[in-house]
């Protein structure tokens, strides 16, 4: 039979992918409070557990608030770039928009490092949570920004002419032409700077002052093997709502773009 | 000249010359440099259905934009009824414009795309209702207001974007090649179409096309557009038969170009072909090109007599048979290219490749062009 190696890597590829993911929601069932096999048995215990351990819901809401305030403001800070990007030639484009899309290639550590110092050193700030969002802004931006510009580009610039000939002025033109064709795109948008936000610990570990996010409370609770049932617990909940946000972006994207290029002309 | 080209000259004069409604004054755009009009004078009359024709990337889709407001001319002056309209952005001018791609907004229906420019207009909701029925009715998609825009064909959006711009009610409409996605006998359509709509409603169309036969279809003057200049402004009829230049001539219809010396007030030598006969305007020694239209000469039998005064002896090198008209080349001995004549069917009988013949054509058919 044909192609069964190439099964065999598919099927090899996958497990290796999702495999370790899988050993969160797992073990999070699993009646102990040591994560090995054998299994013990099945329980939610650690599940209801969860909601009495007040130092983990704190961070988790230092986290939603977090996440929720970073996508709103990168994204109103990637519209007017994406725009800009799209819709006008000016001089030196391809380097500021490489120069925007650098947080992308730069790693997460140096980043920190860099918005450490100039957080404290020459900005004189103290740390909190407004700096872990500040900085999760600075990595969000390019993901947000790339959302949008693939949205944009994909509309003839002749649409934005006519908005303006029917006498609309370049703000009517935004809210009535732009903002809704772009809605798909700001929607991604939202929901990636959420996720990216969330999820990041090592600009959170830098830039926190004495309140934590969620991953770094949780990296702070390894130290105990008693908590790492909850933990993984909670890791599970973050899990399922991460990729069904993930999702929820992509359906929102790809439906927004076939419903407007319906490949007219 | 037939006595309907001077009808015409003496109407669009009239109108122009009292209070035209559109003065383009010395206008010229380059794009970083590259210059894309350059020195366009032209003046529009009320009520014309007014074409810009010309090749692609000529300048004619510049020039309707400039009128429209999207794009700004490097220099010269740009009245419409009266008003210095240069730096007036496009949202504050009297004109609509139908773009080539049409640019239906696609989160819109029928009726929200053809009222959106409506909410602009200090116009109640009753007018504003009233306004996009009459629209919707006048380009015919009556029942189609709360179709989804993704859910028409190319000639719907067509109509829709005419209706959008239409329903403004602007002093000129704007048309950027709006017919060349369609495909021909709906093209023919609404060519009928526009050209009714446009007297009935006795709106100024400007019309960008690179259709010659579309634009003598609709027009009631062109402007023939090339590098970025204009090469001549006329009538169909204008055009056709009194052409500027020899890039004029070529360009609208078919034309036979033969290089001759000017040699008085009506006649010109060509050679080896010896005196022709034609009204040359030129003084005697110029350098010049004989143009003869292809159906204006006539294909007979060798000797056929007749009183035309100018004869050429030649043979058939190719025969067209088009039914309802007959496309001759005709080798004669000394010109460089074949003749082009044009038989209708009803008079002539098909001539058998390399048949001997004989072209003649009266004496005020020619047309001396300079160069």
């Amino acid at each position: 039979m044909r192609g069964w190696g190439l099964t065999v890597y598919a099927v090899f590829f996958i497990a290796f992918i999702y495999g370790p993911v899988l050993i969160l929601p797992l073990f999070s069932v699993n009646d102990s409070n040591f994560a090995t096999f054998p299994m013990a048995g099945f329980t939610l215990r650690h599940y209801a557990g969860l909601w009495g351990q007040k130092p983990l819901l704190d961070a988790l809401v230092n986290s939603l608030k977090i996440a929720a305030g970073v996508s709103v403001l990168a994204t109103a800070l990637a519209v007017p770039a994406a725009i800009a990007v799209t819709r006008h030639r000016f001089p030196g484009k391809p380097a500021v928009l490489s120069f925007m899309m650098l947080p992308l290639v730069i790693p997460s550590i140096v980043m920190a490092v860099a918005l450490l110092v100039i957080v404290l050193r020459f900005l004189g700030i103290q740390l909190s949570l407004w700096t872990v969002a500040a900085g999760h802004v600075v990595i969000c931006l390019p993901f947000c920004l790339s959302v949008l510009v693939s949205r944009l580009e994909g509309f003839d610039a002749a649409l934005e002419e006519a908005s303006r000939d029917l006498g609309c002025s370049p703000m009517q033109t935004f809210w009535r032409l732009t903002f809704p064709l772009a809605g798909p795109g700001i929607i991604s948008s939202l929901l990636l700077g959420f996720i990216i936000s969330f999820d990041e610990f090592v600009i959170a570990f830098f830039l926190t002052g004495t309140e934590n996010t969620l991953p770094v409370y949780l990296y702070s609770q390894l130290r105990f093997p008693n908590s790492l049932p909850g933990t993984l617990a909670l890791g599970s909940l973050i899990l399922v709502a991460s990729t069904a946000l993930v999702v929820l972006a992509e359906v929102i994207r790809r439906r927004g773009v076939q419903s407007d290029n319906p490949g007219d002309l | 000249m037939a006595p309907t080209d001077a009808l015409t000259d003496a109407v669009a004069e009239a109108a122009l010359g009292a209070d035209p409604l559109i003065r383009i004054e010395a206008i010229s755009k380059s794009f970083g440099g590259v210059p894309a009009l350059s020195g366009i004078d032209l003046a529009i009359a009320r009520g014309e259905f007014f074409s810009l024709l010309g090749a692609s990337g000529c300048g004619k889709t510049t020039l309707l934009r400039i009128l429209a407001g999207i794009e700004t001319p490097s220099s010269g002056r740009l009245l419409i009824d009266g008003q210095d309209v240069v730096g007036v952005p496009a949202n504050r001018r009297p004109t609509n414009m139908v773009f080539q791609s049409y640019a239906i907004f696609p989160h819109l229906n029928v009726e929200e795309n053809i009222g959106y420019g409506l909410r602009n207009l200090k116009i109640g909701k009753a007018e504003a209702r009233a306004r996009i029925e009459e629209a919707l009715r006048l380009v015919k998609l009556e029942g189609y207001a709360r179709r989804n825009s993704h859910a028409l064909s190319g000639g719907q959006r067509q109509r829709v974007a005419l209706a959008r711009a239409l329903v403004m009610r602007p002093k000129v409409l704007l048309l950027d090649e709006p017919l060349s996605a369609l495909d021909k006998k709906l093209r023919e359509e609404m060519q009928l179409e526009l050209r009714a709509m446009q007297r009935t409603l006795g709106i100024t169309f400007v019309f960008v096309t690179h259709d010659q036969e579309e634009a003598m279809t609709l027009s009631d003057r062109i402007a023939i557009v090339s590098a970025g200049r204009i090469l001549q402004v006329g009538s169909p009829q204008d055009l056709y038969e009194r052409p500027a230049n020899r890039e004029v001539a070529e360009f609208l219809g078919s034309m036979n170009l033969i290089p001759v010396t000017v040699t008085g007030p009506r006649a010109v030598d060509s050679g080896p072909l010896g005196p022709i006969v034609a009204p040359a305007a030129l003084p005697a020694g110029a350098k010049a090109h004989l143009a003869l239209r292809p159906e204006r000469l006539r294909l007979g039998a060798p000797e056929g007599g007749g009183t035309s005064a100018n004869r050429l002896a030649g043979k058939v090198q190719e025969a067209v048979y088009l039914g309802d008209r007959i496309h001759y080349l005709v080798e004669v001995p000394g010109l460089a290219a074949p003749l082009r004549v044009v038989a209708a069917n009803d008079t002539a009988r098909l001539e058998r490749l390399g048949a001997p013949v004989e072209i003649t054509w009266p004496e005020d058919v020619g047309l001396v062009l300079e160069g």
